[in-house]
């Protein structure tokens, strides 16, 4: 089988050509201030290059330099309004500026000349991102959800984007059932896990239960899937409390208590919050609230803590 | 296991009936069996320095032979197209990839035409990753990052390029979840853009460098990561022995665990407890030194050793000892650390670590820029003469055989040019991967009363050559020390036109009647693409 890794397939990717930068004459190896530098020079000479703008816009990126990009990217739009990685990367622009509305204007615009399913999808799973955060999830489940039939091998990101717009709209068996679909597709053994977790929110813990059991004896760490076990125990059983106080051992070995592995603390909360220790799960929220994480996995915490300690 | 393969067209044979097409599968998984890999990065310029870099690694491992190497990106500048990844990556390294196994990791350059997210593009057709577990970890779902277990080593690629880098994103929720999973005794990861660099990139202001070193590192660490390899920026950086550094800008205040050298020849082997042990201190390489220019910005204050000098790494792990050695262009080591792990070791920090040692480059001798031959001369030996010459596996000639007499009754006798490939050849050599160093050797007559101060060598050369006349040596070219097996140092350079070295500063060695004129040639890796060398001997008019 190893041979396989380094033998070509014939197959030509279809799309992003538009993104090569034409930048002959420009070094490999410079930083991104010295490449900005550049193509601003180069674009003197020939302001009409969308490839150069698109380039700088990039590098503007890297720095941080929201606002010098979203000025590029436009600039790519105005050159070549059907460039799509020059939409998806100013609408996502726009939105961390806390615009949506120019954000979703601007892919409704580019959705009407797309052509190409996978077009349609990318562009659809935007408009999903933006409607999520305006907490619009009945239109953000609609969009993921219709840009999932369209692209053969979805990511992770769009079925779990799937999963906490139906978790928001309180669809908790169509969540599992969706992201059993993603997993038979993708094989990826995060939604195999996340699908096992809204199992446990369907309160279908019993029907997770031996595979947690397979999955914890095979794994180094065993407190992620403690965690899920004592999902499945009876509140008062002492088996429960015991892989819980397990999980809370292991995890503050591993966590460093200057600036910690986010998901370990996030676990961590969980499993005070199902020891019924209200204070410290609060504690590591706030704690985690001061590292600004946006993520599903915050909401979906949110609504963990939100919930009874005890699934049977 | 070991397979031998050949590749048709149809009934048309195209590998040739050669040992060396062949490729060993992995051990079993948590087995104990020593793995030898190597890491380059930023390498695909197609350049010459690309070549010197593949051939110092080559000379280095001279019979060994690698498990698999990694490339963290940076394989096919400039956009990562197909033409480009023909070019730079399979035709460069065509001798080693023909049987080892390549893992990569996505540049930035390659993800101007492929993108993480789709898993198209010329970088998901230049590979087929593991996404069903098929190597070992955890199954990923995508080619984007993956893992893989060799023996008792765990491997992770991350795509630091076009994914979500956030904490809890899919990428590092996988990341923890195959952390979680993974019984290996070591642990290495790597990807392409690095979370501690000063290098031609600054990690303390790139948002993918700094995102990857304040969200993914602690998921690492807080799993007991051991080494982390990465490009990107174009330098040689090697980290102390670190943990916890995750702030921007970066310090070294409260960060590093040992602040020695890592070398057991030096401040002693970096220790770790057995195992996977949480925050017990991780080395950080940067080695986006494989081919392009390099730059340096200023020396970040995590590292032990910072070189700007082209190279690449040779990784081995055994038992409970991973040594690393930085490899440079003509195979020397310029850099050693050792990780040893047994026990426990409990985490302290050290207070003001040393300052990283630079090693940067001799200042270039004033260039000595080749002569054309001249219009007008006269040949003593032609192009195309025949010569006595030695080459083959592990031969060298005996004491005295550059000067007259010397009994050359075993050497073989052949037309010049000798060497092989590049089509400019009379006597073909078959020194590919079995020796470097060919020797020759002619007598010839000057009349008396020749100007001898006239006399020239014309040569056309690949890689590098010791001429000498009478026995005494009048030209080094491409060595920099040593001769004949002991020979070191060398450098690359083209065959083409007939480079002339005027020989009248030598007229006191030269005598009327017999002369004897002898040339070693070396190539500056054993499985070079090809080899020259091709004199002739003139009086200029």
């Amino acid at each position: 089988m190893s041979i396989r890794f380094f033998i070509r397939r014939v197959v030509v990717g279809e799309f992003l050509l538009s993104a090569i930068f034409l930048t002959d004459g420009l070094h490999a190896h410079e930083s991104p201030h010295d490449t900005i530098h550049k193509l601003s020079h180069r674009i003197e000479s020939t302001p009409t290059n969308a490839a150069l703008y698109y380039a700088r816009a990039i590098e503007y990126k890297s720095l941080g330099k929201a606002s010098h990009a979203v000025a590029d990217f436009r600039t790519v739009l105005r050159i070549d309004p059907s460039n799509l990685n020059s939409t998806l990367a100013l609408a996502r622009l726009l939105a961390v500026q806390s615009k949506p509305d120019q954000s979703l204007k601007l892919l409704d615009g580019r959705l009407k000349g797309a052509v190409s399913d996978e077009s349609k999808a990318r562009l659809l799973k935007a408009k999903s991102d933006i409607y999520f955060t305006t907490k619009q999830y009945q239109r953000s489940y609609d969009g993921v959800t219709e840009a999932l039939t369209l692209v053969a091998k979805p990511s992770d990101d769009w079925y779990l984007q799937q999963a906490i717009t139906n978790l928001q709209l309180g669809e908790l068996i169509r969540r599992h059932q969706q992201l059993a679909i993603g997993f038979k597709k993708s094989a990826s053994e995060l939604l195999h896990y996340s699908w096992i977790d809204a199992k446990l929110d369907a309160g279908e813990g019993k029907e997770v239960k031996p595979t947690i059991l397979k999955y914890r004896t095979e794994s180094r760490f065993v407190s992620t899937w403690n965690i899920r076990l004592a999902q499945t125990l009876p509140l008062e059983a002492t088996e429960r409390k015991q892989v819980l106080a397990e999980a809370v051992v292991e995890m503050n070995q591993r966590l460093n208590m200057t600036r910690p592995d986010v998901t370990l603390l996030m676990d961590r909360c969980l499993a005070y919050h199902l020891q019924g220790d209200l204070k410290r799960a609060k504690q590591d929220r706030q704690w985690l609230e001061t590292m600004k994480i946006q993520s599903f996995q915050i909401l979906w915490l949110d609504w963990k803590l939100q919930s009874p300690a005890a699934a049977e | 296991m070991r397979y031998f393969y050949a590749i048709y067209d149809k009934d048309k044979r195209i590998t040739p009936a050669d040992a060396s097409y062949q490729f060993t599968t992995h051990p079993s998984i948590g087995s104990k069996k020593p793995v030898k890999f190597w890491v380059v990065g930023d390498s695909g310029t197609g350049g010459a320095m690309q070549k010197a870099v593949h051939e110092g690694m080559q000379k280095y491992m001279e019979s060994l032979k690698l498990d698999f190497y990694i490339h963290v990106g940076d394989m096919a500048y400039r956009s990562g197209t197909d033409p480009e990844f023909s070019r730079n990556f399979f035709n460069m390294y065509e001798p080693t990839l023909r049987n080892t196994v390549c893992w990569a990791s996505m540049g930035n350059h390659e993800g101007q035409t492929s993108s993480g997210e789709t898993q198209k593009g010329p970088y998901y057709d230049a590979y087929v990753l593991p996404t069903k577990a098929e190597a070992g970890g955890l199954a990923s779902g995508t080619e984007a990052y993956y893992s893989f277990d060799y023996a008792n080593t765990h491997f992770i690629c991350l795509d630091s390029h076009d994914l979500d880098r956030r904490p809890l994103g899919a990428m590092a929720m996988w990341l923890k979840a195959d952390l979680q999973k993974t019984k290996a005794d070591w642990l290495v990861a790597f990807w392409h853009h690095p979370p501690y660099t000063k290098g031609s990139h600054d990690s303390d202001r790139e948002q993918q460098l700094i995102e990857m070193r304040e969200h993914i590192m602690p998921i690492l660490e807080a799993s007991g990561v051991d080494a982390v390899f990465t490009g990107h920026s174009h330098i040689y950086e090697r980290s102390m022995l670190i943990d916890g550094a995750y702030a921007t800008p970066s310090t070294n205040q409260g960060v590093v665990l040992d602040d020695g050298d890592g070398d057991p020849k030096g401040d002693g082997a970096y220790k770790k407890s057995a195992g996977l042990a949480p925050h017990n201190g991780t080395v950080q390489v940067v080695t986006g030194h494989g081919g392009t220019g390099l730059r340096r910005k200023s020396n970040h204050p995590l590292m032990s050793k910072v070189i700007m000098l082209h190279g690449s790494m040779i990784m081995e792990i055994k038992g409970d000892k991973l040594t690393g050695e930085m490899i440079d262009v003509h195979g020397a080591v310029l850099d050693t650390f050792v990780i040893e792990k047994g026990g426990k070791v409990t985490r302290s920090i050290v207070e003001n670590p040393r300052a990283p040692k630079l090693i940067e480059p001799e200042p270039k001798a004033k260039s000595s820029k080749p002569h054309s031959m001249p219009k007008n001369y006269s040949n003593v030996i032609p192009r195309g003469a025949t010569w006595h010459y030695l080459a083959g596996a592990k031969l060298h000639p005996a004491k005295g055989w550059a000067s007259a007499p010397f009994d050359v009754s075993d050497w073989k006798l052949g037309a010049a040019g000798f060497g092989y490939s590049d089509k400019d050849d009379k006597t073909d050599l078959d020194m590919k991967n079995k020796y470097s160093a060919v020797y020759i050797r002619k007598e010839f007559t000057l009349e008396a009363g020749t100007d001898f101060s006239a006399l020239g060598l014309g040569v056309s050369y690949d890689d590098a050559i010791i001429v000498y006349l009478n026995g005494k040596e009048i030209v080094r070219r491409g060595v920099d020390s040593g001769a004949g097996s002991k020979a070191k140092g060398f450098h690359t350079h083209e065959a083409g036109k007939l480079e002339y070295f005027p020989l009248g500063a030598n007229k006191k060695l030269l005598k009327p009647g017999v002369n004897v004129i002898a040339i070693e040639g070396h190539n500056a890796g054993i499985g070079s693409s090809d080899f020259s060398l091709d004199p002739v001997l003139i009086l200029k008019k």
